[in-house]
Parts: structure tokens; sequence; C-alpha cells
């Protein structure tokens, strides 16, 4: 019968230090990563190492294993999260730029106020009330002009602030392009380190840490979907086209598109062709500054056109106190952006034309302009100007409404997976503590062994055989 | 379930910042007095404030039309009142005069005392409310009355037909003036008949005086007390939409601070509320980010 070799007992306890050992080593790296984004932890994999021998040779069932080893590092995660994080991430980067855009156009738009548009309009009419009562009044004049003159700025005004906004959202596009370039080049070259790494045999836990940290972050920005090959590389696709590919990475580029007034249209740098995107801050962006900003710019031109058409059409009707006709209030043809008071006018108050064709005296021209107020002309004549201003800043406050809560959502989605991703990867230092009292344990068990075959051996060796000496 | 440093810390944190933004948002609320601060902080009552709003601001503006209304029509009715007084004493006047018993020299007593109700009467048709005349039609920086002949005559009326209007409601106007061409001239001409008056008493021309002067006499005074009846009845209406307008302006007032202003005693308890939550979560999240098990080792 064969026995175990007298130096096995030595051979395996040193396994145990060394296996041990290592443990305490991706405790101490566990540790010491308790904060750092994106760690995953790692966790030593152990297996029993099985007797060598073939069992004929041996007592049946007398036959002790060979002590352990550490197979590999692992990295413990989930990547259903990883996905689902990802997914989410893209909706949580559009409603986050969606709801910064709309929270700056309602300070801009400033209601309920009584400095809003409507209440600028508002003083318009009053003013054309007062005219109505004392047409023949200079002062009465110069007050519905001024008070024009201000109904002009404050659509110029927000207009500009909006087409600011546009062109800042514009610039961050810029900004997010060559962010998620940097990204694409950054995953690249991990990319290259994972596959180098894995060949040589190597453990590329951290790398792919900091891969999964930049796929993240790129997810934020942009929709992304990934295919990992077997060389551990990773593949990023944007709407359908590598972005990184299993060797190098592509490139994104904002070019001024001349069809959409030279704001940036985002395009592949190879070959040309507009990128689809369906979420992440880029979607976000390119939305805010065409859909919503668009069309709160498109309502505001259409608000001025029908505004100065109509307000010069019953203008352009009543007599001076010149007994003058004809004359346009506003310059005809104004958009947001240009609306103004003509000159002529503005310059002379006698040329309001307040009269209907009578005296001095009669105001029945500014009652009519005054009465426009209540005129549907919006619209396709469905609505009167309060009503078009009171849908254009409820669409606004509803848009806002919308997006702030689609936007609480999505943080407290975000949340929720990234609370579950750090209950699963997350490094946890109550259990950190237990295995390093463990393996500090079996380590110093180990040892002990190691002493206990040493006083054996002292024995067979130094005290045997020694009989009458 | 599994639960890691980090995921305490991000709790702790999460409950902090909402704790805190809810605390901004009351500390908002109550420092502005005001419920909406932004249209998405409840986009049916922005909506609803504006409207409100735009009609205060309308209602208030009628209150101005009908009060200036006010003041055409009372000048007005004050005008046409002196107007009747003068033309019943010229009227007794007349019936004086045609007594053939009176003597040459009071009728001319009394034919001196119709020259000036004459004058006056166009004093009075030349009344002016604001440096505006009121019987001028829309002329009313030009004397509408101008007297013709030494002595007068006849007067030119220099104004216009034109019906001054005042808005008091959405397409709702009130004509706040009478043109002079209506109120003193027309089938009476309150002037010629006082010129004609007088001349007749000048000469003696009792019968002229029984025949035609007492008569057209009458029917002005009943053109003026027409009018005057219908000054009246402006005016009532007016004062009537004045009472509506005050009403209104003052419940609409009211609406738009229960639409856009914050209820103090309300928002003071969810502040206090959302402080106790607030401190609730500090000590929470002292308490448990603090030990591990590093703390109970040795």
């Amino acid at each position: 019968m064969l026995m175990a070799g007298s130096f096995s007992g030595i051979e395996i306890a040193f396994q145990g230090l060394l296996v041990q050992r290592k443990a305490l080593q991706v405790t101490a790296h566990n540790i010491a990563n308790a904060n750092t984004d994106g760690y995953s932890r790692q966790r030593v994999s152990m297996s029993s190492i099985p007797p060598h021998r073939v069992p004929e040779y041996t007592d049946p069932g007398g036959e002790v294993g060979n002590g352990v080893a550490a197979e590999f590092v692992e990295r413990v995660r989930d990547r259903f999260l990883d996905l689902q994080m990802r997914n989410e991430l893209g909706r949580l980067g559009r409603w986050e730029r969606r709801e910064t855009t709309l929270k700056q156009i309602e300070t801009f738009i400033n209601e309920p106020s009584d400095e809003g548009l409507s209440s600028i309009f508002g003083r318009f009419w009053e003013a054309l009330e007062a005219l109505s009562l004392d047409p023949e009044n200079n002062a009465t004049r110069v007050v519905v002009i001024e008070r024009g003159r201000a109904v002009a700025e404050a659509i110029r005004h927000l207009d500009s602030q909006l087409e600011e906004l546009a062109r800042n959202l514009d610039e961050t596009v810029y900004t997010v392009v060559s962010r998620i370039n940097s990204l694409a080049t950054r995953i690249s070259d991990l990319n290259h380190q994972v596959v180098k790494l894995l060949n040589t045999g190597g453990n590329p836990n951290d790398y792919l840490d900091r891969r999964d940290v930049l796929l993240d972050e790129l997810s934020r920005l942009v929709s992304i979907s990934l295919d990992e090959r077997e060389t551990g590389a990773i593949v990023v696709m944007v709407g359908g086209t590598p972005l990184v590919s299993e060797h190098d990475a592509g490139e994104l580029k904002a070019l001024p598109d001349p069809a959409n007034r030279d704001l940036a249209q985002v395009v592949w740098a190879d070959t040309g062709r507009p990128v689809e995107i369906q979420k992440g801050e880029l979607k976000g962006l390119l939305e805010s500054r065409d859909e919503i900003n668009g069309s709160i710019r498109t309502g505001l031109d259409e608000l001025v056109a029908t505004f100065v058409q109509e307000f010069n059409a019953v203008h352009s009707s009543g007599y001076d106190l010149n007994g003058q006709t004809g004359q346009d209030f506003f310059v005809p043809g104004s958009t947001a952006s240009s609306i103004a008071l003509e000159e002529a006018v503005e310059k002379n108050p006698a040329q309001l034309a307040a009269s209907l064709g009578g005296g001095p005296g009669d105001g029945g021209n500014a009652l009519k302009l005054a009465g426009l107020k209540h005129t549907r002309i919006f619209q396709g004549g469905t609505a009167t100007l309060d009503d078009f201003l009171r849908s254009f800043v409820g669409a606004v406050a509803v848009d806002t409404a919308e997006a702030t809560r689609m936007l609480e959502n999505q943080t407290l989605l975000v949340r929720q997976i990234e609370n579950q991703r750090q209950s699963v990867a997350g490094v946890s230092l109550d259990e950190e503590m237990t295995n390093l009292v463990r393996y500090q344990h079996a380590y110093n068990a180990a040892a002990r062994v190691v002493t206990a075959v040493d006083e054996m051996l002292e024995v067979v060796i130094n005290r045997m055989g020694l009989v009458g000496r | 379930m599994r639960v890691t440093n980090n995921m305490v810390v991000n709790n702790v944190l999460y409950n902090l910042s909402q704790g805190a933004s809810r605390l901004a948002r009351y500390q908002n609320q109550l420092s502005s007095g005001r419920r909406i601060l932004v249209p998405s902080d409840d986009p049916v009552g922005t909506v609803n404030a504006m409207y409100i709003r735009s009609q205060r601001l309308e209602k208030e503006r009628y209150l101005k039309n009908v009060e200036d209304g006010l003041g055409w029509l009372e000048a007005t009715e004050r005008a046409l009142h002196e107007m009747s007084d003068l033309l019943t004493r010229a009227r007794e006047l007349a019936v004086q005069g045609a007594s053939e018993t009176l003597p040459e020299s009071s009728r001319a007593a009394l034919a001196a005392e119709v020259g000036q109700l004459l004058e006056h009467a166009i004093e009075l048709a030349n009344t002016s409310y604001g440096g505006k005349y009121i019987f001028a039609g829309f002329e009313t920086l030009q004397l509408p009355f101008a007297a013709v002949g030494e002595p007068v005559t006849s007067v030119t009326y220099r104004g216009d037909d034109g019906g001054i209007e005042r808005e008091i409601a959405p397409g709702v106007t009130m004509e706040v003036n009478f043109p002079g061409s209506r109120a003193f001239g027309g089938l009476y001409d309150v002037f010629t008949i006082l010129a004609g008056l007088r001349d007749d008493l000048a000469s003696g021309d009792t019968d002229r005086i029984r025949t035609e002067r007492i008569g057209a006499m009458d029917g002005a005074l009943d053109q003026i007390l027409g009018l005057r009846a219908e000054a009246g009845a402006r005016l009532n209406r007016l004062e009537l939409a004045k009472n509506r307008l005050e009403d209104e302006s003052l419940s609409l007032t009211r609406f738009l601070s229960e639409e856009e202003d914050a209820d103090l005693a309300r928002v003071l308890v969810q502040f206090s509320a959302g402080e106790a939550a607030y401190r609730a979560a500090l000590t929470a999240g002292a308490r448990i980010i603090q030990p591990t098990l590093v703390d109970f080792i040795r």
C-alpha cells in the first residue's frame, strides 16, 4: 500500500499560504478601491487540488487531496445591470438636456408676472384704449408709441435670447461630439490592453472596470449598442455603424449644415453620412436646439406676422391728426427678430391713426385697434392674441413639467440600477474585514501546519534511530 | 440584498439632496409669497393666472373708460340743465312780453334780458370738459358755436355730427356726447329762437310772440328735456357698469391671488415637515455612515 510522502503535508500547507496570501492581497485591493468609480469587487476563485494518484494503487477512500489552488481572480459584476444602466443613462442624458433647455426658456418667458409678454401686450392695448378717450392729446399718443415699442422690444429680446440659446446648444454639440470621439479612442485603447493581457494569460479586471466606466459615460452621451467579442474586445455601435471596432476607433464630426442656418449636423468623419442618434445627451441637445427652441421661435414668428399684418391693416385704414391715411404702424413683413415701429410714426406721434376720418376728437380707430385684442386673428381665426400667448406659454409649461417629471423618474431609475449594481459589485467594508480575518486565520493555520509537519520531521530525522546511543 | 458602503453613502446623499431641494422650494414660496414661480410649477394655474391678469387689466381699463364717460355725460347734463333753466326763464319773459298792456320801456328791458340769455346760451353750448368742447362732435378742439352778427342774429356750427364713444365692455360702446347740431340746432334752433324773441320784444310784435315764439320756446325746451332724459339714462347705465366693473375687478384680484399666491399657512406646515424629515435624514446619515467592522476589530 502506498502512502503520501513525508513532505506532502508541507507542500499542501505551502499552497495554502500562497493562496490565502493572494486572497489577502485581493482583499487589500478591494479595500483600497472601496471608493473608486466603477470598481467591481474581486474575488479569488479557490479550488481544491484533487489527489493525483490513480485510486487503484491507493487505499480505497483513504486518498487525500493536494491542497488548494487559486484558479483566477474574478470580477463580480452583473452584465444585465450594465445593459440596463446604459439604456437608462441614454434616456437620462436626453431628458437632462431637454429639461435644462425648457427651464431656461421658461425663465425667458417670465410668466406669470407683470413683466411677461402678455402683460406688455396688455399695457399696449390699455394705451390704445386711453388714446381712444383722448385722441387730441399728444401725451396719450406718445404713450401708445412707447408701449408699442415695448412690445416690439420684448419680442425681439425674447427672440434674441432664444437665438443665443440655440447657438449655445450648438456649441455644446461640438463639445459633446469631441467628448464622444475621445471616449471612443480611450475605449479602443483599453480594448487593445485587454486583448493583449488575455493573450498572455494576464488579469484584465481593472482594465475592464475602466472600460465599463467609459462605456457608461459614452452611453449617456449617445445611444450605443455593444457587442463583446471572444478576444475580449468590445465593439461599440452607434446607429448601426461601429464607432469602436475590434481594432480601432471611428470618429464623429460636427459640421455646419447650410440647410439649417449653419447649425451643426453630426456625421461620420470618414463617409460624411449623418449619424443616427436615438438617445443620449447628443439627441437631447439636437432636439432642444431644433424642435423645442425651433418650434417656439416659429410660434413667435407666427405671432408677429399675424399681429403686425392685422394691426397695420386697421391702422392704415384710419386717419391721423393731419387727416392722412394709409400709414403702417409696425414695419410690414416683420419677424420676431426684426419687429419694429415705422419710423414715421415713431418720430411723429401725430401720425398715429386714431381717427376713423372724423375730427381730432374721433378715437374710433384707436378703439378698433384696441379691439384687436378680442379679435380671433390667430390660428386660422380661432384664437385671440391672449389665447395664442396662453397656449404658447401653456405648451412650454406642460413640456417643462413633463421633462422635469421624466428627468426625476429617469434619475430615480438610474439610481436604482446603480444601487443594484453596487449591491452586486460594490465593496462592502464589513465583508472585506470579515474576509481579512478569515484569510488571516487560514494563513496562520497553514503556517501552523508547516510547524506541525516540521515538528513531525524533527522527530523522524533527529530523534529516530538513536536507540542505545 | 447585499448592502455595500457606497450604496449607503449614495442613498444618504440622495435623500439629503432631495430634502434640501424640497426645503429650497418651500423657502422660495415663502420668501416670494408665490405658489407659481415658473410656468411648469403648475401649467394650468399659469394659464389661468395669465387669463385672469389680462382680464383684470381689461376691467381696470373699462373702468377708466366708464369714469371718463361719466365725466363727459355729467358735464353734458349740467350744461343741458342750465340750458333748460335758461329756456324756462326765456319763456316766462316771452309770456310777459306778449301782454299788450306792458309799457314799451319794460318790453325793451325784457328784450335786453333775452339778449343776455342768448349770450349765455352760446356760452353753454361752448362748454368744455378737460379742454375739449363737448357739443362739437369730433371737432373737440374748435369752438363749436360762433356768433353771427352784432347783436347776434344766429350762430354757425363748426363742429360735426361725430358721436364720441367709450368702450365699456368688449365690443360694447356708448356715446358720451351730443353733437351741438342735434342738441341746439335742428327743428328748434335755440339761438335763432332766442334772437327772434329778443327782436320781437324790441319791436313790440306781441302777435308773433304769442303765435310763434312761445310755441317755439316750448319746442326747444322739450328738445333739451328729451336730451336730459337721454343723458340721465346713459349716466345710469354707466353707473351700473361702473359698479359691475369694480366688483369684477375685485374678484379677479382675489382669483389671481388664489391662483398665484402661496397659502402661507400651508407652506409653513409643509416647510416644518420637510425640515423635520431633513433633520432625520441628517441624523440617520451621520449614524449609518460612520461605523464599519473596522471600528470593532482590534
